[in-house]
């Protein structure tokens, strides 16, 4: 059956008096996966940091609801409890706080009891092993000292650990070479089967788009959705850029 | 091995054999101490490595610590209670080393704490952790009195509500104690009403020498919060976590002694931990 997930509905937001995000709207349900691509400066980003409830950011119109339910007054941390993970584009270091200490308070904080440490090394172990991942990371300080594709593969130990319903992707892809690549989307996509998650992916390239199969891709220019088709839509931009959607596309199928 | 030592009032208590000499002023007659000073002499030529715990909450205390030459030295002090006022003193010679990894959650202290590199080589290691949310004021003084001398002092430390915390460094190079380097680095995270104020000096009267200086007074970044909320942790447990890392990443301590400062962060109430 299916169900709303994701409900964005006229969200206009601004950041430091700036219209960032004009009227947008979006919805996706159940066992979905959407990409919303655009040039850079459209506001991809801010739509992600805007889910997760980023303070920096100020809705000035319009709602989101998760499962129905409006989020736009829970707390950041309020909204990761519900179900909605965010992957960083630039997830940060923190020194002096170990991966795995950090992450055993995140499960014990979501699940509201204590997690019993054989348990929580055991299903460490195993996604640090299914994303071939050093097992020396986890006992190192947040993304202290690690390469671009190590942080985007944390973030995704992170997402198989908390088990997320709501997973928003922020160019995961970047940073990643071509294996890395391959490990980080067959793991999404084993997530997505095996625990019935929604996806948005924000993007700039179709290449992460080979492993994780979308069911919608958007274009976003100027703070809003200016067209929606499949796969076949991210392929076109990434032969013709962006501009075919001022001067219409040359693939006739497109039309 | 590791040795606990507990030394209250000048005195070792209990019955444990020490790796150094305490109170045998003849050691070092040129220094002219008093009785009462505490004086704990290290032996030429000695590795140590031990946990100490000086209880001098009652009355001001001054402590002399001599490393004779040849010497490596490591020492954990972890200090806790109402009130610590004390002056100690750390003097290095020859080809010694001491490294100091220190956490102190006294409520309200007021120290000075002075290294004296005397000898050639002489390198000190000093890491100071503290938390409050009273008044603490620390004098921390290192003299480079010797050529090749190497110093780093590392304080971290953190201001919660209702907290004044006040680091006053001070790096200097006599004159003729050539090849020297000196590393300061402070850095206090205030929380609400909390305060924080650091003093970086470095007064340096010889060339050749190689300096750094880093002092930091601030909050926690909204970033670094934000990526801990967005994984489900609430912000007071976030700042927790912050506070443990922020202290702990800087020490060199084995696992039981890093539970306890753990255990002892944990104590302080939700409230002082508000932005």
């Amino acid at each position: 059956m299916t169900k709303k997930v994701l409900t964005i509905k006229d969200l206009t937001v601004t950041l430091n008096n700036n219209e960032i995000i004009k009227n947008f709207n979006l919805d996706i349900n159940n066992k979905e996966i959407h990409v919303v691509m655009g040039p850079n400066g459209v506001g991809k980003s801010t739509l992600a940091k805007v889910i997760m409830g980023n303070p920096d950011y100020k809705v000035t119109s319009g709602d989101i609801k998760y499962q129905q339910e409006s989020i736009l007054n829970m707390s950041v941390d309020e909204r990761a409890r519900k179900g909605i993970f965010y992957a960083m584009q630039s997830p940060i270091e923190i020194e002096g706080v170990t991966n795995s200490e950090f992450l055993k308070v995140a499960l014990s904080t979501k699940l509201n009891k204590n997690v019993g440490l054989y348990d929580f090394v055991k299903q460490l172990d195993q996604a640090v092993k299914d994303l071939k991942m050093d097992e020396k990371m986890i006992h190192r300080s947040i993304n202290k000292g690690f390469s671009g594709g190590e942080r985007k593969k944390n973030e995704i130990l992170q997402m198989k650990i908390l088990k997320p319903t709501m997973i928003i992707l922020d160019e995961i892809d970047s940073g990643l070479d071509i294996d890395s690549l391959k490990i980080v989307g067959q793991n999404i996509m084993t997530y997505f089967k095996n625990h019935h998650a929604s996806i948005l992916i924000i993007t700039h390239y179709p290449r992460i788009l080979k492993y994780i199969k979308p069911d919608f891709v958007h274009v976003m220019v100027d703070g809003k959705i200016i067209k929606t088709g499949d796969l076949t839509l991210a392929l076109t931009i990434e032969k013709q850029g962006y501009d075919f959607l001022k001067e219409g596309p040359k693939d006739s199928r497109l039309l | 091995m590791m040795n606990k030592i507990k030394i209250v009032d000048n005195q070792i208590v209990g019955s444990h054999q020490t790796p150094f000499i305490i109170n045998d002023y003849d050691k070092a007659p040129y220094l002219n101490m008093t009785k009462q000073t505490l004086f704990i002499y290290i032996p030429a030529n000695s590795n140590i490595n031990c946990d100490l715990d000086f209880d001098y909450q009652t009355k001001k205390q001054n402590i002399l610590v001599l490393v004779d030459q040849n010497s490596a030295v490591s020492f954990f002090e972890y200090k806790t209670g109402l009130k610590t006022t004390g002056h100690i003193e750390y003097m290095v010679l020859n080809n010694s080393k001491i490294v100091i990894n220190r956490y102190c959650a006294t409520q309200t202290v007021t120290e000075k704490i002075m290294f004296s590199l005397n000898g050639y080589q002489a390198q000190v290691d000093y890491y100071l952790a503290t938390i409050t949310n009273h008044d603490k004021h620390y004098d921390i003084k290192v003299t480079h009195r010797a050529n090749a001398t190497k110093s780093n002092l590392t304080c971290h430390g953190i201001s919660l509500s209702g907290g004044q915390l006040t680091f006053n460094m001070e790096g200097k190079v006599n004159k003729n104690s050539q090849q020297t380097k000196l590393n300061q680095q402070s850095k206090i995270m205030v929380f609400n009403q909390g305060e924080g104020i650091i003093n970086p000096n470095l007064l340096i009267t010889d060339n050749l020498v190689e300096a750094k200086h880093a002092a930091v007074i601030g909050k926690f970044d909204q970033a670094v919060l934000f990526y801990l909320q967005s994984r489900g942790i609430n912000q007071s447990t976030a700042l927790k976590l912050l506070v443990k890392g922020f202290l702990l990443g800087i020490m060199d301590i084995g696992i039981d002694n890093k539970y306890k400062i753990i255990q002892q962060i944990d104590t302080y109430r939700e409230e002082c931990y508000e932005c």
